[in-house]
C-alpha cells in the first residue's frame, strides 16, 4: 500500500456509484490528475468540506490499480466569499474549465500552480473581470504561448496604426496590410495591446490599481478568448454563461 | 459467442443499462426472472410500461406525478404564502419525510451547472416564474443542494426572485445531528456559527 501526501485546488468534482466523487485535481508536486474520493457525498464524510470544487487542500493519497483515492483530507483554504456570490462562483468555474482544458495530465508545474491559487484569492476578493484576463493572459505564457504583441506575426514589421487585426487561422495578430489577405480576420485597438502588456508587467496583486475603460475590457476579453480559443479549438462551456451574467449586469436592474 | 437464446440475452442487455448494475447482476437478475412464477414477471413488466406512461409533471410545481395536479398541490390545508425551492423530485420525499416544512413546493429538475453547459434554460424557471406572479407567494426558500451547482442555483434564483419583491431565504448550513464537532470541516463551522440562534 502506497501512501502519498498532494496540495491541491479541486477543479471539479463529478459523481460516481452512490456515495462517491471522482475529482480532477491540480495539485503542486504532481499537477492535474483525476482522483476517487470515497464516500464523499455522505454526510458523515469526513473529508467531504475538503474535496469541494475550488478548495484548496491538503490529501493523503491512497494508490490504486487506476485512479488514486483520496484517504485524508484537510482543508487550507475554502474560499467561502467565492460561494456567496454569483459572478465570483461562475469566474472559479471558468477558472477551473480552462485550467482543466489547457494542461495535460500529470505535468507540474509550480508556476501554475502558484497562479491559480493567487487567481483564487483574487476572484473571492478583487476584480473580477481583469484578474480572469490576467489569469489568460499568464496561462498563455506558462503555456509557451505568449502572444507577440509588438509586430505583425506575417511579415515582422511593428504596429505602427491605430487598429490591428486578429487573423483566426494564424491565431495572431497581423497588421493591415497582411489582414487584408486573409478571410476571417477581427480588429482591435492599440489600446486593448497596451493593457495586455500591462498584465504581463503588472504583480497579481497590483492589479486592483489598473483602471480600464469598459470598451477595452470588452476588446481585451475578445482578444484573449480568440487567442485561447485558437490554441484549445473549442469554446469551453462556462463562457456562455458567464456572458449572460456579463450582459444583464450592463443592462443593470433588469431580470435574467 | 452467444451464451443465451435472444431474450434472455435482450432482458440481461437491458438490466445492465440500469445504473449500477453490471454484467454479472444482470444476468442474474435475469436468472432470477426466469426462474421466478410468470405472473412475477408480467406484474413487473406491467409496473414498468405504467410508470412510464402514466408519470408525468405536475401542471403546478412540477413535481412526477400520475395526475393533473400532484397530491401536495392539491393539499389545501397548506400554507400558500410559503414556497421550497427544490432540485429533484426526492428532495421533495426527503422534505416530506422530516414533516417540518408545510408549504408547497417546486421542483427544478436539475441544478445550473455551467462547466456541464446546463443553464437556467433547462430548468423549469418558466414554470416557476408564472407561479410567482400568479400566487400570493410571500417567501421563496431555496433548498437547492449545499454544492457547488445547488449555490450557484440559489444565487442565480435570488437574483432572479428578489427583484419581484419576494422575500428570498436559503436553508442554512450546520452540523449534522449526532456527530462530533471535532470532524466538522471548517467551511460547515464557520457556517453553523454564523447561523446560530438564541437558546434556552
Amino acid at each position: 500500500m502506497k501512501l502519498y501526501k498532494l496540495d491541491a485546488i479541486i477543479l471539479k468534482s463529478r459523481d460516481m456509484r452512490e456515495a462517491d466523487k471522482i475529482l480532477t485535481i491540480y495539485s503542486i508536486q504532481r499537477g492535474k490528475q483525476r482522483v476517487v474520493a470515497h464516500g464523499a457525498a455522505k454526510p458523515t464524510s469526513r473529508k467531504r468540506g475538503a474535496v469541494q470544487p475550488f478548495c484548496y487542500s491538503s490529501l493523503m493519497m491512497h494508490q490504486g490499480r487506476e485512479l488514486d483515492s483520496i484517504s485524508q483530507a484537510e482543508l487550507k483554504e475554502g474560499f467561502a466569499d467565492l460561494r456567496v456570490d454569483l459572478d465570483r462562483l461562475t469566474a472559479a468555474a471558468y477558472l477551473a474549465e480552462l485550467t482543466d482544458n489547457f494542461v495535460g495530465e500529470g505535468e507540474a508545474n509550480q508556476e501554475l500552480f502558484a497562479l491559480l491559487l493567487s487567481t483564487l484569492y483574487l476572484l473571492a476578493a478583487g476584480d473580477v473581470e481583469m484578474t480572469l484576463r490576467a489569469f489568460e493572459a499568464r496561462l498563455l505564457l506558462l503555456a509557451g504561448l505568449q502572444p507577440e504583441l509588438n509586430s505583425c506575426n506575417h511579415c515582422g514589421v511593428p504596429f505602427k496604426e491605430t487598429k490591428v487585426w486578429f487573423g483566426s487561422e494564424q491565431g495572431a495578430l497581423l497588421c493591415q496590410g497582411c489582414a487584408a489577405q486573409e478571410k476571417k480576420v477581427a480588429a482591435f485597438s492599440r489600446g486593448t495591446l497596451e493593457v495586455m502588456k500591462t498584465l504581463y508587467r503588472f504583480e497579481l496583486t497590483k492589479l486592483q490599481q489598473l483602471k480600464v475603460s469598459e470598451l477595452l475590457r470588452k476588446e481585451l476579453n475578445l482578444l484573449l478568448r480568440a487567442y485561447l480559443e485558437f490554441h484549445l479549438e473549442k469554446r469551453l462551456k462556462t463562457i456562455e454563461f458567464l456572458d449572460r451574467l456579463n450582459k444583464n449586469r450592463a443592462q443593470e436592474g433588469t431580470n435574467i | 459467442m452467444l451464451y443465451y437464446s435472444g431474450p434472455v440475452a435482450r432482458l440481461v442487455d437491458e438490466f445492465a443499462k440500469l445504473p449500477g448494475i453490471g454484467a454479472k447482476t444482470a444476468q442474474r437478475l435475469a436468472f432470477h426472472i426466469l426462474n421466478s412464477p410468470p405472473e412475477a414477471a408480467q406484474s413487473l413488466a406491467k409496473a414498468l410500461v405504467e410508470v412510464r406512461q402514466s408519470i408525468k409533471r405536475c401542471s403546478c410545481c412540477c413535481n412526477l406525478t400520475d395526475e393533473e395536479l400532484c397530491p401536495i398541490c392539491r393539499d389545501t390545508t397548506r400554507n400558500g404564502k410559503l414556497l421550497c425551492i427544490v432540485e429533484e423530485p426526492r428532495d421533495v420525499i426527503a422534505m416530506e419525510k422530516a414533516r417540518g416544512f408545510r408549504g408547497y413546493y417546486h421542483v427544478l429538475h436539475g441544478a445550473i451547472s455551467p462547466m456541464d453547459g446546463i443553464g437556467p434554460e433547462n430548468l423549469t424557471l418558466k414554470e416557476l416564474l408564472k407561479r410567482l406572479q400568479s400566487d400570493e407567494i410571500e417567501e421563496v426558500i431555496l433548498a437547492a443542494n449545499s454544492d457547488v451547482e445547488g449555490e450557484t442555483t440559489a444565487l442565480y434564483l435570488a437574483r432572479l426572485i428578489k427583484p419581484l419583491g419576494i422575500k428570498v431565504t436559503r436553508i442554512a448550513h450546520g452540523i449534522p445531528v449526532g456527530s462530533d464537532l471535532e470532524y466538522a470541516d471548517a467551511m460547515t463551522l464557520n457556517k453553523a456559527l454564523e447561523g446560530r440562534g438564541e437558546f434556552g
